[in-house]
């Protein structure tokens, strides 16, 4: 069963929603970095695979107060894990310096319990043998593995680019935890050389991704102390490493199930520790 | 004692026991199922050593730069470049370009139709021998169409169209078209460039200039990337997905853009803003009947938003008017002069933050079409009227499916008796073609690109391959240099890489200098803009039409379905959501107020139907849609290309139909009525 762990290193993402304009390039970007198949038939969403999802949010109103904004969703990276702890065969686990859940796809057994417990959806079985239109194949990444049937996949936050930056500073002879000025471990990776795909391809600069302990980094510049930050779903208590941000409180209330007379300000803590 | 049957169940079932109890049967479970995930059809991981090669997307309108990440000699990913004008970011198109490279509709053979109807595989060869015979016989009855507006293959078909005696160089429909013919109609030359970056406060009239409008990686860059956002203000009958980040969304009818506009420049007037045009006092005059009241009926948007309007322009230092079509393009010159005019009241011509009038290039080889020249040149109204053409050539082109009329475009291509498509997918105009030539990609070719609209400076960028395919697969400018030189004729040029390096001395740089430093390069020389005429004739004519009552149509654009020349990137039918495409029925949008009046509701099927022609589609009910409008999407509706485009909805272009806008006469198809009833 799984383990809660600590890291020096939180790798996590601030979306922007007010800069998002649903285009959906990042979705696209990260098909092409993960090896997703592509789809001739993809309206049943029940069965597509999307790793990172941008929903479409509306607050509900009619004519000129009608408003609408757009939600990337990718896995949510939970400090506090419900899928990992679930898993029976630890095919899912956060057990890696920078908090990334990870999903070992030769290990799965399809079983999707960790796909019960994701409170966010954000994990995908494939219930068939990914098809790849003859030459396309041409096209796969070697850096991501391609997955058969009868196993769960997910976002992983581009490991393998995380990887790859790894690779370049050991390459270099150089360490990859650094004492930072404030006194505490972080990563000694550039904040721009691991980025994850839908970040960089994001034009509008909605996506931005780095470590949320450091800070030095733009994450955590963007989510301390912002009272416009919120976490989807934050009172059921996953930890997630992804903060949204929006000025518009009517897109704050979407990222969970408040009552009426509940508020969005009010800190999660008060709320998890209510009787 | 023996072994009898109860000793052999007691046995069996300790047996049972023991083996649950122990590791054999689970780790025998674990390992078929591994072993059975290993067929033979799922596609093994092909190692190779990372390369980038730096290009430009010639796929998608952006024209955003690219960074084609390689695995050994294969191109895998695209990625942005950051650090150029047109870069910062991927869009839907571009994402994808690497994989269209493999795309299930790509021609990798050249084809040639036989009498009945079926396509066989031939050489280039014997094409080739044929398009030379033909056109010594009717050279100058030959006519071609491009769908590259900013690529210098257009400067090599044109320069050998004049050598041949024709001057029919097209372009298919653009808003940058109709922008260029909108400022011939003022008596100015150029082109228009929108200096967003600078501008503290936007309003964009129709135009998507965060998702399809112009260059909109750059776009987008120049919107966000600074410290503090312009104000936004989008007016448009469909919340775009500009509108969705912006300050405000107000619902504009179908067609009202230019009035719109025109009731904006009113107001100014009213607050004793002046523009310098020769014709300004009937401008005024025009403006004068156009009062609050009436503005607000004929465009949707009260008079007090209007003023609303109006006060967010005149406190800001920069602002700037955007005006275009939301997908279809048509919207007719008049629009775009009435937003030429707001401009032109606040002052920003060829200002900072404001509306730039840059001089458009002109050719480098020798008799070839001016660039604005071919801007100017309106296909659709010569399509329908020509009766003579002999020889149609088509590169990249796909008028059958994006012009407006389908039908009637087929009808007029049929008129044609031979035509030949150069391009790199099955599309459907291809597919009406007497010879399909197989293209490379952007990615697999040397190319350029000058000047794309809406951009504020004049730019320059060059491409280079990535990768490159089989030798079958010759790009236009390739051919067409290649059948010159076998007629005799001599067009200035050896290579398409000569004249690549003529454009950039244009520019005051080479070729080489360009590939070394994988940088474009700009230029600034702005279009003296300040003797115009704002012709109020032509705009009373043509924005005050009587209209028919009834449900108006909206059509919206979305990079994510690909343009008519590329079809749907196999990645992306995953972006379209459950309320734009359930299996093969696309979704219409409607508010509820408007279902309502109809007595329809979320998901009823109904009917669409504009003349002659009938759509079927599902309803989906928003209310970011204009009351009284229907809106959709155009780029579903193929009936080519390959399974991620076929068997998605309707063409929407099957409703509208263009017609002359008044005074100009210039192909337009912004207003199109429909009679929506349930199937």
């Amino acid at each position: 069963m799984s383990v809660i762990h600590d890291f020096n290193v939180k790798w996590g993402m601030a979306i922007d929603i007010d800069r998002c304009t649903g285009c959906g390039a990042c979705m696209v970007a990260c098909q092409a970095e993960n090896n997703l198949a592509p789809v001739a038939d993809a309206s049943d969403k029940k069965r597509v695979m999307n790793w990172l999802l941008v929903f479409e949010l509306d607050n509900g109103k009619e004519g000129a107060e009608n408003d609408i904004a757009y939600l990337p969703r990718p896995c949510q990276q939970c400090a506090q894990h419900p899928c990992a702890v679930v898993c029976p065969v630890i095919a899912t686990e956060r057990n890696e310096e920078g908090g990334i859940v990870s999903q070992i796809v030769p290990r799965c057994i399809g079983c999707r319990y960790c796909m019960a417990a994701c409170p966010y959806h954000a994990r995908y079985f494939n219930w068939h043998d990914p098809v790849w239109p003859k030459g396309m194949e041409k096209n796969l990444s070697p850096d991501v593995s391609v997955r058969p049937r009868g196993v769960v996949e997910k976002c992983s936050f581009c490991h393998q680019r995380f990887m790859a930056a790894k690779d370049k500073i050991r390459k270099d002879g150089g360490e990859i935890f650094v004492t930072g000025k404030d006194g505490k471990i972080h990563s000694a990776i550039p904040e721009e050389d691991y980025t994850t795909a839908c970040t960089e391809a994001c034009p509008n600069g909605a996506i931005v991704f780095g470590d949320l302990n450091n800070p030095e980094h733009r994450v955590y510049k963007m989510t301390h102390n912002n009272p416009h930050a919120f976490r989807l779903l934050e009172r059921l208590g996953t930890d997630p490493a992804v903060y949204y941000i929006s000025k518009r409180e009517w897109v704050r209330r979407q990222g969970d199930n408040y009552l009426e007379h509940e508020n969005t300000q009010e800190p999660v803590a008060t709320l998890l520790n209510k009787d | 004692m023996g072994f009898d049957r109860r000793a052999f169940l007691k046995f069996l079932g300790g047996a049972t026991a023991g083996i649950t109890i122990s590791p054999v049967p689970w780790k025998l479970l674990d390992d078929i199922s591994i072993w059975t995930q290993n067929w033979s059809w799922i596609p093994r991981n092909i190692p190779g050593q990372t390369s980038y090669v730096q290009t430009i997307s010639k796929l998608c309108p952006s024209g955003a730069p690219l960074r084609i990440r390689l695995a050994g000699s294969r191109a895998v990913q695209t990625m942005p470049v950051y650090d150029h004008p047109l870069g910062g970011g991927l869009t839907p198109i571009a994402a994808a370009e690497a994989q269209m490279l493999n795309s299930p509709a790509r021609v990798m053979f050249p084809l040639m139709r036989k009498p009945d109807g079926a396509y066989v595989e031939t050489k280039w060869e014997v094409i080739k021998e044929d398009i030379i015979n033909q056109l010594k016989k009717h050279g100058s009855k030959t006519a071609v169409i491009s769908g590259d507006e900013n690529g210098s293959t257009n400067e090599i078909m044109s320069a050998f169209l004049n050598k041949l005696g024709s001057t029919k160089m097209f372009l298919m429909p653009s808003e940058g078209q109709t922008a260029t013919q909108a400022l011939h109609a003022m008596g100015l030359k150029g082109r228009m460039g929108y200096d967003i970056k600078n501008s503290d406060c936007i309003i964009a009239i129709g135009a998507n200039i965060l998702e399809s409008f112009g260059p909109v990686v750059a776009n987008r860059q120049a919107y966000f990337d600074k410290p503090e956002r312009a104000s936004l203000v989008v007016a448009s009958p469909i919340r775009t997905n500009t509108a969705s980040v912006a300050d405000s969304w107000l619902a504009i009818k179908p067609g009202a853009e230019g009035v719109f506009a025109l009731a904006l420049a009113a107001e100014l007037i009213r607050r004793d803003y002046r523009a310098p045009a020769s014709d300004f006092n009937g401008f005024a005059k025009l403006c004068a009947n156009l009062t609050l009241e009436k503005a607000a009926e004929l465009t949707g948007v009260s008079g007090d938003r209007i003023k609303a309007v109006v006060d967010t322009m005149t406190s800001a230092k920069t602002p700037l008017v955007v005006i275009g079509s939301t997908g279809a393009g048509g919207l007719g010159t008049a629009p775009v002069i009435a937003g030429f005019a707001v401009n032109a009241l606040l002052g920003n011509i060829n200002k900072t933050g404001g509306l730039q009038i840059l001089q458009e290039a002109g050719p480098v080889l020798p008799g070839a079409m001016p660039r604005e020249e071919m801007m100017n040149n309106d296909l659709v109204t010569w399509l329908h009227k020509q009766n003579d053409t002999k020889i149609l050539v088509l590169h990249e082109a796909n008028p059958y499916y994006a012009l407006p009329n389908p039908a009637a475009t087929k009808a007029a291509l049929d008129k044609i008796p031979l035509k030949i498509a150069f391009t790199s997918f099955y599309d459907e105009t291809a597919m009406l073609c007497d010879y399909i030539l197989p293209i490379p990609l952007g990615l697999e070719r040397y190319d350029d690109m000058l000047n794309p609209y809406g951009y504020p400076e004049n730019i320059y960028c060059v491409g280079s391959p990535a990768q490159f395919q089989n030798p079958e697969l010759r790009p236009t400018y390739f051919a067409s240099l290649e059948v010159a030189k076998d007629m005799g004729i001599s067009l200035g040029v050896e290579s398409f890489l000569d004249v690549i390096d003529m454009r950039a001395r244009k520019f005051g740089t080479t070729r080489d200098a360009m590939y070394v430093n994988n940088a474009p390069v700009t230029d600034n020389t702005k279009q003296h803009a300040s003797s115009y005429s704002l012709r109020p004739q032509l705009l009373e004519k043509a924005l005050f039409v009587e209209k028919s009552e009834g449900i108006q149509l909206a059509i919206d654009r979305k990079l994510a379905l690909g343009t008519a020349s590329s079809g749907i990137p196999p990645f992306n039918t995953k972006l379209l959501r459950d309320t734009e495409l359930s299996g093969e029925d696309m979704f219409v949008k409607m508010n509820k107020a408007t279902a309502q009046g109809l007595n329809l509701g979320e998901g009823d099927r109904v009917k669409i139907a504009a003349g002659d022609n009938t759509i079927e589609a599902l309803v989906h009910i928003s209310e970011g849609v204009a009351d009284q409008t229907v809106a959709t999407t155009i780029g579903f509706g193929h009936t080519k290309f390959d399974e991620f485009s076929q068997n998605k909805g309707a063409n929407i272009m099957d409703l509208v139909v263009a017609a002359p806008e008044p005074v100009t006469n210039v192909a337009a198809w912004n207003q199109v009525v429909v009679n929506v009833t349930k199937a």
